[in-house]
């Protein structure tokens, strides 16, 4: 049996892991050999619960077992959250949850029932743009745009705790989102810029 | 004017202004005449005449780049195409969801090479939310599941569920046993006496390359100097970030398919062939990809499956592969193991190199597969022989995956050529100097070597370079880095930490086409595959559409798909300035829809801004000449006397006398006037051959007490020609560099999970990717070499620097701490051996 994010959250049971725990035995589960097939309960326990994501509430019923992720972009159709390596190693798919970036490939949906839930779509939309998108776009912060919404969301994250970071904290704070494109100076550049903007310091033109 | 205390206080200090601007470009700007000349060149004899209805030269194909407005300045990329991304509303093929959709899960092979013995799905069938399993006995006829599966990750059977989480469990639930069969699947493997034999499917088990010019013996007699070397690259994937996958929905018999790749019209002809239905009757959709890196090519081979599985359940249907799973569905750079023998002169010219080379090419091998090696044709080598072996094995399908056999091939040949310097006491770059090609270096195809008489364009026997900056991409290069800095003595730094540089040059090609030189390609290829164009790759006519609306907006309609290309930008900004225009605030782009877009075959190579750019831009010039003949009748004034600017015409004599774009458009029958336009590879008849080169520049800092190593600063400089747009070029070259620091750091873990047996990893977690803690401070170099042949001097750039950060990061390892990394990857443990080997040697002494 493959090493799969859904044996893993099986194993895991829908109590309320903390994400830390569960992107650690992710990597703890990956290097070691084959883990042994587990009993599939059929049918799996259902839920129903109200997520408050951007500051509105949202109503999904889901398997026990589910991810945010699958809640947010399948049940609630909220899409711009991207979902690319499933396995919390790429950071595409963070949401924010009180205001701390989660993977949420990697985390039970019932884990963020009560909890304010933030995604892109919170962040502006084309109408109504944050300073981050539109000083993105000015310095070519995305290419191909496939991990933006993740990395987006975590440097709103950190701005809105430090909006004068150092190149080296956004860094660090980013550093769990991987870019194919390789847009990393740009990003930094926009992050750095928006605090900027944040503070009153700069406009855009 | 004095500052004094009367000017008025303030306690604000002025904001800084954040506007659309590159970080770290440096532009050199080569003459616009210049002596070297030749062909359709720009000689100091020539003069310019260009304008409306006038004569139009080759030269910069009427267009020449000067007073340009658009072409050169940092816009912003196109906002229909880039906001989108800011705001989670790109379409990519993954986030398209439809009411009542089945997600698909993958039951693929455990074993390199088997057969099945036994497939029972009937407990799977029975498990909650399941509506289809596809499995080889309902597969489609015209397109079957394989019998023999040939590589760890093979397809078996497809599974249709409501969520992916119990479509997963039914694969699970299926019952499937194997007959395991012998199998080689690395080079070690297949190269060992007693390897399976791997012939079918229309393959040997090696074919073999054989070719040579000059005379060997003869070239190292004349060598004072002769050297032996052997490498080794271990394979590579510069992996995308989107899952691979695609999502499909029938209406009755019509099929809407959400695809990923790099076109739109080759899929959909595939697809086609696949279901046993008329190409019109699929409507494909792709219009962004989160990175494609050529890999994805391959993944399109599901696609039919998908569609399939869509009609068979009755539903929509989407596939969302696993990162694991996907690795198996893409196309890799392959192993291979590379033996030199180089002669040279104590001067540093090369006499003589034989080259032989042994190739993991996979269960597939696409297009070039052991064949793109641009190497001899950088170089003038007097006489060389090159002896390939390219095998078939176990492992997945091999082909162009951010580029074509330059990485994989570089990384031996440019550690080769630093080895060789040494040898001969020179300095690397002036070693590269006195051997590369350079402007107006006449060389035949036969001594361009294999590849190069594979390439069409050389059917005039004798290419001569001209617009060919490789001269300034290694002299700029070096300025850039620094590269007096460099230890004279590899690892000759003190301390713990020791820096070092190295170089590498690469060729591949970019700025291979002419426009003109097309032109009677399209005849010949539209002739030859009359009432299919768009259907294929390679040779085909690129179509573009450029509208003018009736409220003066400029529309382009045109087939490829964005991977983060952005190519839309570049086209826009080319097809603006013929249209004189000073922004890209009127042009819109449609894009990626088989039913808003006319044929074309897919993206590769960098070649976009030209074989499409080349289709809009012919659009584009017929639309010029369109209205100034409409408006010459309209103002009576001779199109020749009269002027655009921002879809204003007026005489250029009487500017009252005047029309607009807009009351052109409005006074033709429907309010709109469009403009078609075609190009093709001039490779279709055997024309044109300029290219593009490009070096990179590396400087490292090693740790030797650890081995760990960091990538400090590259320059990264192009033949690129005049630069459309600065920004997107800095965007992509950052890419560009970072995807072959990541070749050239990890292989395809061959052996890492399963050992013996799985040749592919668990995803991101073990194939590790560089990180923002990873990149080093890049400054990009762009040579303007103004390329003769194109509009407004520009040419393609995308890939001439990309296969040289391998070898230019092993000799700048070298160059810090003496150590050579001639297997790759680059590792800090392989560093470590190599400090310790040189303490322990040092120890004797």
């Amino acid at each position: 049996v493959e090493y799969s994010r859904r044996n893993f959250l099986k194993a895991a049971g829908s109590s309320a892991a903390a994400l830390t725990t569960v992107a650690t035995g992710a990597g703890a589960v990956a290097g070691a050999q084959t883990p042994a097939p587990l009993a599939v309960p059929v049918p799996m326990a259902r839920e129903t619960a109200t997520f408050n994501i951007n500051g509105k509430p949202y109503k999904a019923t889901y398997e026990a077992r589910t991810t945010l992720w699958e809640v947010i972009a399948v049940k609630l159709l909220l899409t711009g959250t991207n979902r690319s390596c499933n396995r919390a190693s790429c950071g595409a798919c963070s949401v924010l949850l009180d205001g701390t970036p989660f993977y949420s490939c990697h985390t039970l949906a019932t884990e963020a029932v009560g909890k304010k839930i933030f995604t892109v779509e919170g962040l502006g939309d084309e109408k109504n743009l944050h300073p981050m998108q539109q000083v993105g776009y000015r310095y070519m912060a995305a290419d191909c745009g496939f991990c933006t919404a993740g990395w987006e969301v975590t440097a709103k994250a950190l701005l809105d705790k430090n909006n004068n970071p150092t190149v080296d904290e956004v860094k660090a704070a980013l550093a769990g989102h991987i870019c194919r494109c390789a847009a990393y100076p740009a990003i930094v550049r926009t992050v750095i810029d928006t605090g900027k903007v944040l503070r009153g310091e700069a406009e855009i033109v | 004017m004095s500052q004094n205390s009367q000017t008025p206080r303030t306690l604000q200090t002025p904001k800084t202004k954040i506007v659309a601007s590159t970080h770290n470009v440096v532009i050199v700007n080569q003459p616009m005449v210049r002596t070297f000349s030749t062909g359709g060149g720009h000689g100091p004899e020539d003069t310019l005449v260009e304008g409306d209805g006038k004569i139009v030269t080759k030269k910069w194909q009427g267009y020449p780049p000067q007073n340009l407005n658009i072409i050169g300045k940092p816009n912003p990329p196109m906002p229909e195409v880039a906001i989108p991304r800011y705001t989670g509303k790109a379409e990519y093929a993954s986030r398209v969801s439809y009411p009542n959709m089945v997600w698909i899960k993958l039951l693929t092979s455990p074993h390199p090479r088997a057969k099945i013995r036994k497939l029972d799905v009937s407990q799977a069938e029975k498990m909650p939310g399941v509506a289809y399993i596809m499995t080889p006995q309902n597969a489609p006829s015209a397109y079957p599941l394989p019998q023999e599966l040939f590589f760890h990750g093979e397809l078996v059977a497809m599974v249709a569920a409501d969520t992916e989480d119990q479509a997963e469990d039914a694969v699970a639930a299926i019952d499937v046993d194997y007959d395991v069969l012998p199998y080689a699947s690395s080079l070690d493997q297949v190269m060992a006496p007693n390897a399976p034999d791997l012939s079918g499917a229309g393959r040997g088990n090696v074919r073999r390359q054989l070719a040579q010019f000059g005379d060997v013996d003869k070239g190292f007699a004349e060598a004072d100097i002769i050297k032996e070397f052997t490498y080794r690259f271990n394979a590579g994937l510069p992996v995308p970030i989107q899952p691979g996958g695609g999502v499909a929905k029938w209406d009755g018999d019509k099929l809407t398919f959400w695809g990923f790749g790099q076109g739109i019209y080759p899929q959909r002809a595939a697809m086609a062939r696949g279901l046993g239905i008329p190409e019109t009757q699929i409507r494909f959709i792709n219009k962004y990809n989160g990175c494609t890196l050529g890999g994805s090519l391959s993944l399109s081979r599901l696609n039919p499956w998908i569609a399939h599985v869509a009609k068979q359940a009755g539903r929509p249907a989407k596939l969302q592969l696993t990162k694991g799973q996907e690795l198996a569905f893409l196309q890799v750079k392959p192993q291979n193991l590379q033996t030199f023998k180089v002669g040279a002169t104590k001067d540093g010219k090369i006499t003589a190199c034989q080259r032989t080379f042994h190739v993991n090419s996979g269960q597939a091998e696409t297009a070039g597969g052991g064949g793109g090696r641009s190497e001899l044709y950088i170089h003038v080598i007097p006489n060389w022989r090159e002896i390939g072996f390219m095998y078939r094995t176990n492992t997945m399908q091999t082909g162009p995956s951010r580029s074509n056999m330059q990485q994989e091939f570089k990384f031996g040949w440019e550690q080769m050529m630093d080895e060789m310097a040494e040898a001969v006491g020179m300095d690397p770059v002036k070693f590269r100097l006195l051997n590369v090609q350079k402007p107006g270096t006449k060389i035949s195809i036969e001594q361009g070597g294999p590849t190069m008489s594979i390439m069409p364009e050389s059917v005039g026997r004798v290419l001569t370079y001209d617009s060919y900056a490789s001269v300034e991409v290694l002299e700029e290069g070096a300025k850039v880095i620094g590269w007096e800095k460099r230890n004279p003595v590899a690892g000759s730094g003190t301390g713990r930490f020791k820096r070092g540089f190295g170089v590498a040059l690469n060729q591949h090609h970019a700025g291979r086409v002419g426009y003109h030189d097309g032109e009677a390609g399209f005849k010949f290829v539209t002739e030859r595959r009359a009432g299919q164009a768009g259907q294929g790759g390679g040779p085909d006519v690129y179509t573009g559409h450029v509208d003018l609306t009736s409220d003066g907006h400029i529309v382009l309609h045109f087939a490829q798909p964005d991977s983060g290309t952005n190519h839309a930008t570049s086209m826009s900004a080319q097809v603006g300035e013929i249209l004189g225009f000073t922004s890209l605030k009127n042009i819109r782009v449609i894009w990626g829809d088989s039913e808003q877009s006319p044929p074309a075959p897919g993206w590769n190579s960098g070649l976009t801004t030209q074989l499409q750019g080349g289709a809009l831009n012919r659009a584009a010039d017929k639309l010029r000449q369109d209205l100034l003949a409409r408006a010459s009748k309209l103002l009576k004034v001779d199109a020749v006397a009269l002027q655009i600017r921002d879809g204003v015409i007026s005489s250029k004599d009487n500017p009252a006398v005047k029309t607009t774009f807009a009351a052109l458009a409005k006074a033709n029958n429907n309010g709109v006037i469009r403009s078609e336009g075609k190009c093709c590879h001039p490779g279709s008849i055997g024309r044109s051959m300029n290219r593009g080169v490009g070096a990179c520049f590396a400087e490292v800092e090693v740790d030797t007490w650890t081995g760990d190593w960091r990538f400090v600063n590259a320059a990264y400089c192009h033949d690129s020609g005049n630069i459309v747009n600065p920004l997107l070029a800095e965007g992509d070259m950052n890419g560009s560099l970072v995807q072959s620091m990541q070749v050239a750091t990890e292989a395809i873990p061959w052996d890492r999970e399963f050992p013996g047996t799985t040749h592919y990893s668990v995803g991101f977690l073990s194939y590790r990717l560089p990180t923002i803690m990873d990149v080093p401070e890049q400054t990009n170099v762009f040579v303007n070499s103004l390329e003769p042949r194109w509009f407004f001097g520009c040419k393609g750039f995308a890939e001439t620097a990309i296969g040289a950060p391998p070898g230019a990061l092993a000799n700048a390892i070298y160059n810090a701490c003496g150590v050579r990394i001639r297997e790759h990857p680059i590792t800090k443990d392989k560093i470590m051996a190599g400090l310790e080997a040189l303490r322990a040697q040092r120890g004797r002494t």
